[in-house]
């Protein structure tokens, strides 16, 4: 698993070269076609193997994370930045992060508790009231370190901590990379099209492009999707879905419908394996399929998730047994010649 | 000494009020070299004495921190908690904390409702702390025998350096100010200073200041220095709420004595330490001198401040040349002060 060095790189939405890189390095040897398109998704194709069902899948997972963006730096040496993705302003005070591709180390501050009114304890700070300090003394000091249009990512290492959990930034959609690359390296009686997707996180850019092309039967999004399921939440509408209860199969979110047929058919199928599965019924969100689906005519689609508790913050918490469940339901797919 | 590996090393030790054994233990190793006797008390304040002859003055650097206490488990699994101390429930969601089981620290991180799950009124309006809880990934059987009711909570943080001679870290608030009495040590050295002088790692400064209180009292110096942090200029501070981060305050108010107060500004002005003056109106100060100055019969008492940004945070900002310069500026202080002994004229 290339989970761990695959979260250790930057790839806020637009700045995904390191990722992208990476992810080159890994498939050129297991792909028969490797191409960088003009939006920068990385699209591998692996013929089948074996004797072929004539099936054509398309996996779909993307290299970019919610990150920050540096508009530039103040008088007092300050760098005032705005979210890439969408991040709860809540969630990044008092938080350290990384500027730019040298990673130059700077924390989100915000003014002392003993300094705040009652009022101002009760409000959220917004993105322009927050501020990453570098340290620098003044303006000309922070221009020397960092540039408007620099992208920031979160510093938050790699933790494995409880039952089999991992915390880390950049889970959300690392994991569906790490998948795609353990996928590449199997052999399977149909041609699988693995696209490494860009800018999902700022609208599913990368998606409009990634299908365009491949002459598909159906494609899948590879996600990390919003586990809610601890601190007394009940129910489906506010737990979503559960860590540790397998990989989540979607009804349907915010920008696709499961294709129904294909939807039943992964259900039955990590019910014959034996594969740890939930559905996902919470309509929100929506992940590459919303384009993938219609952009370049009818596709079947369906989102397979990993739960996430935290996400789109410094902290997205995964159970290392969801990612492979997530595997296990997308390879006995495969395995079976991607028929349904 | 080395600061960055002091300050990395002792932000990372655990430390909330009454549970100061380990950061006591760990920071009476590091003044065992510079100083002549460290002992530790019953309230774990760590007393390093250098010198044995002449005036005895008290310098106070508080070693305890702000934190967060378990108070209730979940069905789930998930713990809930309170604040000890003034911590900020805006900076706690996604925060990294490590729970001070009977077994050693736990991991945890602090949850809260997601975005798209709350209501967009919700939304305007900071997270209260009975609606976050910390995620320990564990079954809830498993959390219920680990974890207690009233275990300690210590934010996790890490310290990084930053531009133009800057850190960050957690607990800055005021192992940094510990670290001064280091520095000046290494400067006594030097000076041979006619004084006793007793570095005292004060307990319990977030609840009170009960660690300075006995120590004042235990032992009955003729001047005290207290050394602690100050809101330094940030985001949102108002023009006479914070100073300036690349230079160590000097306190002026009732709380202090004011002819060793104009005799610690003099002796900066000597010795070409640059200061702020930072007015303190009240009869006390937030900090042990609230409490040395009233001890026994009244100990003449001064107060230095590190500024701080983004004080009782995990991400605290401070200048590492303020705390060599207020190291500087308390070595030079007493060395003089000790010598001026007899001559000084208090009121």
């Amino acid at each position: 698993m290339v989970l761990k060095e695959l979260t250790s790189l930057r790839g806020v939405s637009g700045n995904e070269d390191a990722v992208r890189n990476y992810i080159l390095e890994k498939v050129k040897p297991l792909a028969d076609e490797v191409r960088v398109d003009r939006m920068g998704n990385v699209i591998a194709t692996k013929k089948a193997r074996l004797e072929s069902t004539g099936k054509h899948v398309m996996l779909s997972g993307h290299m970019d994370e919610v990150g920050l963006i540096i508009l530039g730096a103040n008088d007092n040496g300050l760098l005032s930045f705005r979210p890439v993705g969408g991040i709860d302003p809540r969630v990044v005070v008092s938080k350290r992060v990384l500027v730019g591709d040298d990673e130059v180390p700077g924390v989100i501050g915000a003014k002392a508790i003993h300094l705040q009114s009652a009022a101002e304890r009760q409000t959220v700070l917004q993105f322009d009231q927050l501020y990453i300090d570098i340290g620098a003394k003044d303006k000309a000091s922070a221009e020397r370190l960092v540039s408007p249009g620099d992208y920031v990512v979160f510093d938050s290492d790699w933790v494995e901590f409880g039952d089999g959990m991992v915390k880390c930034r950049a889970l959300d959609d690392r994991v569906g990379c790490n998948c795609m690359i353990s996928i590449l390296e199997g052999e399977y009686p149909c041609d699988v099209t693995c696209a490494f997707t860009v800018q999902e996180e700022t609208g599913c850019r990368g998606a409009h492009t990634a299908a365009w092309g491949l002459e598909i039967d159906c494609a899948f999004a590879l996600e990390g999707t919003t586990a809610n399921d601890i601190g007394m939440a009940k129910g489906y509408r506010e737990q979503v879905v559960r860590v540790g209860d397998g990989v989540a199969v979607s009804v349907m979110d915010g920008g696709s419908i499961a294709n129904r047929d294909l939807y039943r058919r992964m259900c039955e199928l990590a019910e014959e394996k034996g594969i740890a599965w939930q559905s996902k019924c919470y309509v929100a969100g929506a992940t590459d399929m919303s384009r993938v689906q219609r952009h370049n005519g009818a596709k079947a689609t369906c989102v397979l998730s990993v739960p996430c508790r935290y996400i789109h913050s410094a902290s997205n918490v995964c159970c290392f047994s969801d990612i492979d469940a997530q595997y296990q339901l997308v390879e006995a797919f495969l395995a079976a010649g991607g028929t349904f | 000494m080395d600061l960055k590996k002091f300050l990395t090393e002792v932000t990372a030790i655990p430390g909330t009020p009454g549970y100061e054994k380990p950061v006591a233990e760990y920071i009476a190793k590091v003044f065992e070299p510079l100083c002549d006797e460290v002992t530790i008390d019953h309230l774990y304040d760590v007393i390093a004495r250098k010198g044995d002859h002449g005036p005895r003055f008290m310098i106070c650097a508080h070693e305890d921190e702000i934190g967060m206490v378990v108070t209730d488990i979940e069905e789930d699994g998930s713990v809930r908690f309170t604040r000890t101390g003034g911590v900020d429930p805006r900076i706690l969601p996604a925060m990294e904390v490590l729970i001070q089981t009977k077994e050693g620290p736990l991991y945890g991180v602090v949850g809260a409702k997601p975005p798209h799950l709350t209501a967009p009124e919700e939304r305007n309006k900071s997270i209260q702390m009975d609606a976050m809880f910390i995620d320990v990934g564990l079954k809830p059987e498993d959390v219920k025998s680990r974890v207690r009711i009233g275990d300690q909570i210590v934010m996790k943080g890490k310290a990084v350096e930053l531009a133009d001679g800057c850190m960050s870290s957690k607990t800055m608030d005021d192992r940094a100010c510990v670290a001064t009495m280091a520095e000046c040590a290494e400067h006594l050295e030097k000076m041979n200073a006619p004084a006793e002088v007793m570095m005292v790692s004060t307990s319990k400064e977030e609840v009170g200041c009960w660690g300075a209180s006995a120590a004042a009292f235990n032992l009955a110096p003729d001047v005290a220095i207290v050394v602690d942090v100050t809101h330094a200029e940030g985001p949102g501070t108002g023009k006479w709420d914070a100073v300036p981060l690349n230079k160590p305050a000097i306190a002026t108010g009732p709380n202090l004595h004011p002819m060793l107060t104009k005799k610690l500004r003099e002796i900066a002005k000597k010795y070409r330490v640059d200061y702020t003056l930072e007015v303190c109106p009240g009869g006390t100060t937030g900090t042990d001198a609230s409490f040395t100055n009233v001890a026994r019969g009244g100990i003449p008492t001064v107060l230095i401040s590190v500024p701080l940004k983004y004080m009782h945070t995990s991400v605290e900002v401070l200048s590492m040349e303020v705390i060599r310069e207020t190291g500087r500026l308390m070595a030079h202080f007493i060395n003089e002060i000790s010598r001026e002994w007899e001559d000084l004229t208090w009121y």
